[in-house]
């Protein structure tokens, strides 16, 4: 698979239904990542781009299907003029809050080994939000503005999407 | 070839851990196996090289802040060396820098550990 196989500008979205498994997240990232190479992210971004999705996918599976087997995950991929949206569909619970932050110190005290992936997404990607479009349906949504429509474009610049 | 490989090997007083692949929610297991296998045998001054890791997920790191204090509670820690591009980002944007000390070289972190 090339990456100009995924581009999606100009054609209908860009869209794929895996099972709700972390066996699936390498499938994702790398489908994730050549999507965004084609949409013309540089590899490093497109990266980040895809570590964010895998860590949207990781919450489904693990906190929406709490894991249990059987169920899917739609991705779709939505090319804007100034950004990349991504959206995660699926029929688990969703999130009865998101963190606002972490305390990292306070995390390694307590020997946790989880609560990172939320405030990950934030820090890779421009926006990122919990959506319901409707009943029983429920939507991760990523987006990452293209390097050359950032405000201070260039350069290591952090970002911290909302929820 | 397996998406992450585990190698460790002793050098001086600390054990380098070598995760080869990349670290997800899938993969994890086998790296906090090793981690905890080294930790629960009092090998507690660790370096975690990350010459050979394509990316690393919010669950390997999270495999670290798990085992950390517990390293540091039986004298040792655990560090990290040779991160590069978007491992190292996303150690850095994660905090981890200031969490875990790093170096820019293997030799660096072990030597740290002193004699």
């Amino acid at each position: 698979m090339e990456a100009s196989d995924l581009t999606t500008r100009g054609r209908a979205p860009l869209q794929i239904d895996v099972p709700a498994t972390c066996e699936c997240l390498s499938l994702v990232h790398e489908a994730t990542r050549r999507a965004a190479l084609a949409e013309g992210f540089d590899p490093s971004d497109a990266e980040e781009i895809a570590v964010a999705v895998g860590e949207a996918m990781t919450n489904v599976v693990e906190h929406a299907y709490r894991g249990k087997p059987g169920h899917a995950i739609r991705l779709r991929f939505l090319p804007g003029p100034d950004t990349l949206r991504i959206e995660l569909e699926h029929r688990g619970a969703a999130p009865e809050s998101l963190p606002s932050g972490v305390d990292l110190g306070r995390l390694a005290r307590e020997r946790r080994r989880g609560g990172l992936g939320v405030h990950l997404m934030r820090r890779l990607m421009d926006r990122v939000v919990h959506e319901q479009p409707v009943a029983g349906r429920n939507c991760w949504v990523l987006e990452r503005r293209r390097r050359d429509s950032r405000p201070g474009a260039a350069g290591d610049t952090p970002r911290g999407g909302e929820s | 070839m397996p998406d992450l490989e585990v190698a460790t090997r002793r050098v001086a007083t600390a054990v380098v851990v070598e995760p080869r692949g990349f670290i997800n929610a899938h993969t994890v297991a086998e790296f906090e196996r090793v981690l905890n296998a080294l930790v629960e045998a009092g090998d507690v001054r660790i370096v975690i090289s990350g010459t050979d890791l394509s990316y690393v997920a919010s669950a390997g790191f999270g495999a670290i802040m798990g085992l950390i204090e517990e390293a540091r509670a039986g004298g040792g820690d655990i560090r990290v060396a040779a991160l590069t591009g978007t491992v190292a980002h996303i150690f850095r944007v994660l905090g981890f820098d200031r969490l875990c000390r790093t170096f820019e070289t293997e030799e660096e972190a072990v030597l740290s550990f002193g004699g």
